[in-house]
């Protein structure tokens, strides 16, 4: 980390190495596109390499790095041209390109395209809160670090989350 | 019934059964990622470099320039400081009037037990060193030692 904040692109190779996965997981799961997501992390890790002299520890790397791919994927949400929300969106099971579990386990594997729609209909704010907590592990004040947002928002986006998912998975009781 | 809980738990453990799925498509990602890194330039600032004439005097050149990204020393500076290993560089940033650099600083970690007089000795007869190789001058360097830790230094 020393190395890398003094220019060291070796260093920084390293880190690419050990948090792109995780950075790759949720800004996939936030774009849902591949080549989109491929887009954002180079974005992300191209401003991290440029800034990093100035991350100063407050937060751990992981967060800092989030927060930066958080902002990079809201920013390709934000350009997207607006699109006509399908309305069988949340009845009609789905393709998720990178399923492929659904020969083992079908059941599972329709419900993970349902879950899969149904958190994409979430509003950005919420979807990134519901994915750096419940899937990246973050806690709730590291998330908030991510998002720029405060802990107390944090809840309550998390709070928005789960009653929209719970509420879009119904079929699933 | 089914709960609200039981609903996210399988929601998330569903998320976390693809984690493995989802990382394949990791090292094509990787490989996209180095290449725009290592195209990116860092914001750098130009020094002045001083060249000796042929009686051996240090002086600025009088018709040629030679300007040297700032970057260019303070990475001559970390590969050196790599190889002290009882310290890790913190901070390394050289000392600019306009274009001509009028000091160096250095913050270091240190190793628990390391001397840190010998150490700053040492740590400035090797910026010095590289001060002339790259830029040809002799500057005043500014050693602080900011931490001491316990174990590998450059962790």
């Amino acid at each position: 980390m020393r190395s890398a904040r003094l220019g060291d692109r070796e260093a920084f190779g390293a880190i690419v190495e050990r948090h792109g996965p995780a950075l790759y997981r949720f800004v996939r799961r936030m774009v849902r596109d591949h080549g989109e997501a491929q887009d954002v992390v180079q974005e992300a890790f191209v401003a991290a390499w440029r800034s990093i002299d100035r991350f100063d520890g407050r937060s751990t790397l992981s967060t800092w790095l989030f927060g930066i791919a958080s902002h990079k994927a809201r920013d390709t949400l934000r350009r997207r041209r607006p699109e006509p929300m399908d309305p069988d969106l949340m009845t009609r099971p789905g393709h998720d390109t990178i399923d492929r579990s659904a020969r083992s386990n079908p059941e599972e594997a329709v419900f993970f395209t349902e879950l899969a729609q149904a958190l994409a209909a979430l509003p950005d704010r919420q979807r990134a809160a519901w994915l750096l907590t419940q899937v990246e592990g973050l806690t709730t004040v590291e998330a908030a670090e991510a998002l720029r947002m405060t802990p107390d928002a944090v809840r309550g986006q998390l709070a928005r989350a789960r009653v929209s998912l719970t509420q879009r998975l119904e079929a699933w009781r | 019934m089914t709960t609200d809980d039981e609903i996210m738990s399988r929601a998330v453990d569903a998320f976390q059964d693809r984690a493995e799925q989802e990382s394949a498509e990791w090292p094509a990602v990787a490989s996209g990622v180095r290449d725009r890194v290592r195209r990116s330039s860092l914001v750098s600032r130009s020094v002045r470099a001083h060249v000796a004439d042929l009686s051996g005097t240090t002086t600025f050149t009088q018709v040629d320039t030679l300007v040297v990204s700032d970057r260019v020393v303070v990475d001559a500076l970390r590969r050196g400081l790599s190889g002290i290993p009882e310290a890790a560089a913190e901070t390394l940033s050289l000392v600019l009037d306009g274009r001509d650099c009028v000091g160096v600083r250095v913050e270091l970690v240190a190793g628990y037990g390391t001397d840190l007089r010998v150490l700053g000795d040492r740590v400035r007869t090797l910026v010095e060193a590289t001060l002339t190789d790259t830029l040809g001058i002799v500057v005043p360097v500014d050693v602080t030692v900011v931490d001491v830790v316990v174990g590998d230094p450059s962790r």
